[in-house]
């Protein structure tokens, strides 16, 4: 049966920190009567129910890969794949009311997601290259790029810590009024909830 | 029926084959009512949509964006790609050309739900002599075995292509349609003083053998300089025009300075359309996409 209202969460890390923010945000918002929806890499292409919300593997079929932008990049078809899954056989497209993205990585994996579905992206973001680097490699470089078009894609950016809320602030000049912070995964269920209240 | 084209090249950014390839079947499939949006890369002072009929070119940003190595600043033009198709409706084709744009098509396959068919015009493996040496040349090999594994056909233009396929990405033999690369002998008419274009390049008592394509190894420039050179040790009358860009260029150029033979070759880079023409008009021997052709010539 179609549920009335989703949330579609993208993230390319589901365990570490990353991870465990994954989980607890979507408990949160699950507890709060929503419907969501977590797409992440995984060895095999199941959906697995925990805790009200709804696990979507996605199987990654490019496994030799140079660095982290071409495996990421490389899975948007797999992602492609487990969205046209999601939204022909379970969810009706239009329910979705809001993605979430977790990190550059889950950004630029979400941005498809807006584009396919025309719905609101939120992205979450715990650390920016220049607080995870010090190096000035072409790779990092790179990062940070796909950092700066991912946020500016977004519709709404809540760093998960004070350092990422200035970062992100200072070094991508986001605007203010596009810039939230959320400490707690109660934080991020209530910017979630105001956002998706908000005409 | 609505068609979506996905080429790195399109004219006028011409790296190789393919641009002449998807732009002679483009305009085919427009003259034949079918409707074509080529998505391609931009290219200096050229408009980024042009509208005909039945015929629309999109061309996205290739730059703007940094890249740490060649995949990832495919794989961002892609993104690119799968924004701009995103835009179109009512598609019920894709078509993709090569790895550069199979995560596009891959992508496109699943989003549109609609058939991906791919023109695999060579492979990695193929290009490496059958050894993948580094990452980059593996993950390409991995990209070219998803795009004929999702594609519904793959279309190659040899037969030797399709045992590539068969041999190196598995490709089932029925999957496989061969249509070798077409020559269109109306695209120009040309009012040549042959003897004027061929004094350009030889003298009146020489002939002219001439090969075109990338200097890279595929494509076996060496093979026609090695046979050339063995040649030369026979007979002087002969001139060799090599007309294409890459990076066995000047090693070539310096072999052929080392053997002494230097007055004897043109190594002309890139010309433009109208003296490529000339150059077939006036040559003896032409040696096209495979160098090989050059010692059965």
């Amino acid at each position: 049966m179609w549920c009335e209202l989703l949330i579609l969460a993208v993230t390319w890390h589901i365990d570490g920190t990353i991870g465990s923010l994954v989980r607890e945000d979507s408990k949160e918002l699950a507890n709060r009567g929503y419907d969501v929806a977590v797409l992440h890499p995984w060895h095999d292409d199941v959906s697995v129910r925990e805790g009200g919300v709804m696990y979507r593997h996605v199987a990654i079929t490019i496994k030799d890969n140079i660095n982290i932008v071409t495996s990421v990049m490389a899975a948007l078809g797999d992602f492609a794949r487990a969205m046209s899954e999601l939204f022909h056989e379970r969810y009706d497209p239009s329910h979705v009311k809001l993605i979430i993205s977790y990190e550059w990585t889950g950004s630029l994996l979400g941005s498809l997601a807006k584009k396919f579905l025309g719905r609101p992206l939120i992205t979450s973001i715990y650390s920016v290259e220049s607080m995870r680097s010090n190096e000035k490699s072409l790779l990092s470089l790179n990062i940070h790029g796909l950092e700066m078009r991912f946020l500016h894609y977004s519709d709404l950016i809540v760093a998960r810590s004070g350092e990422a809320y200035a970062r992100v602030l200072a070094e991508y000049r986001v605007p203010n009024d596009k810039a939230k912070m959320a400490l707690s995964s109660r934080d991020m269920a209530s910017i979630v909830m105001e956002v998706l209240e908000s005409p | 029926m609505k068609l979506l084209m996905l080429s790195w090249e399109y004219p006028p950014r011409i790296v190789g084959g393919l641009a002449r390839h998807v732009y002679w079947l483009s305009k085919a499939l427009a003259q034949r009512g079918v409707e074509v949006t080529v998505i391609t890369l931009d290219y200096p002072e050229t408009p980024g949509l042009e509208q005909g009929r039945n015929l629309k070119i999109v061309r996205v940003a290739s730059h703007g964006f940094t890249s740490s190595d060649f995949a990832s600043w495919v794989h961002q033009f892609n993104l690119n790609m799968i924004e701009a198709a995103l835009e179109e409706e009512d598609v019920s084709l894709i078509h993709a050309h090569d790895w550069l744009t199979a995560t596009a098509g891959i992508t496109l396959k699943h989003l549109l739900r609609k058939p991906l068919i791919a023109t695999i015009h060579s492979t990695e493996r193929g290009r490496r002599r059958g050894v993948l040496h580094d990452p980059l040349q593996r993950h390409i090999h991995e990209v070219e075995w998803w795009l004929a594994y999702e594609s519904w056909r793959v279309i190659v233009c040899s037969n030797y292509m399709k045992s590539e396929l068969m041999r190196f990405l598995g490709v089932p033999e029925d999957k496989i349609s061969v249509i070798p690369n077409g020559i269109n002998p109306f695209e120009v008419k040309l009012q040549l003083d042959v003897r004027r274009v061929k004094r350009r390049y030889a003298e009146d008592w020489e002939k002219v053998v001439l090969f075109v394509g990338r200097m890279v190894y595929e494509k076996g420039p060496h093979v026609f300089v090695d046979a050339a050179l063995s040649l030369l040790s026979r007979r002087q009358d002969v001139k060799f025009v090599l007309v294409g860009e890459g990076p066995m260029r000047k090693s070539l150029m310096d072999k052929v300075y080392r053997s002494g033979f230097w007055h004897k070759f043109y190594f002309t880079g890139f010309v433009e359309d109208i003296e490529l023409y000339e150059l077939y008009e006036v040559c003896d021997v032409a040696s096209g996409v495979i160098g090989r052709l050059l010692l059965v010539a």
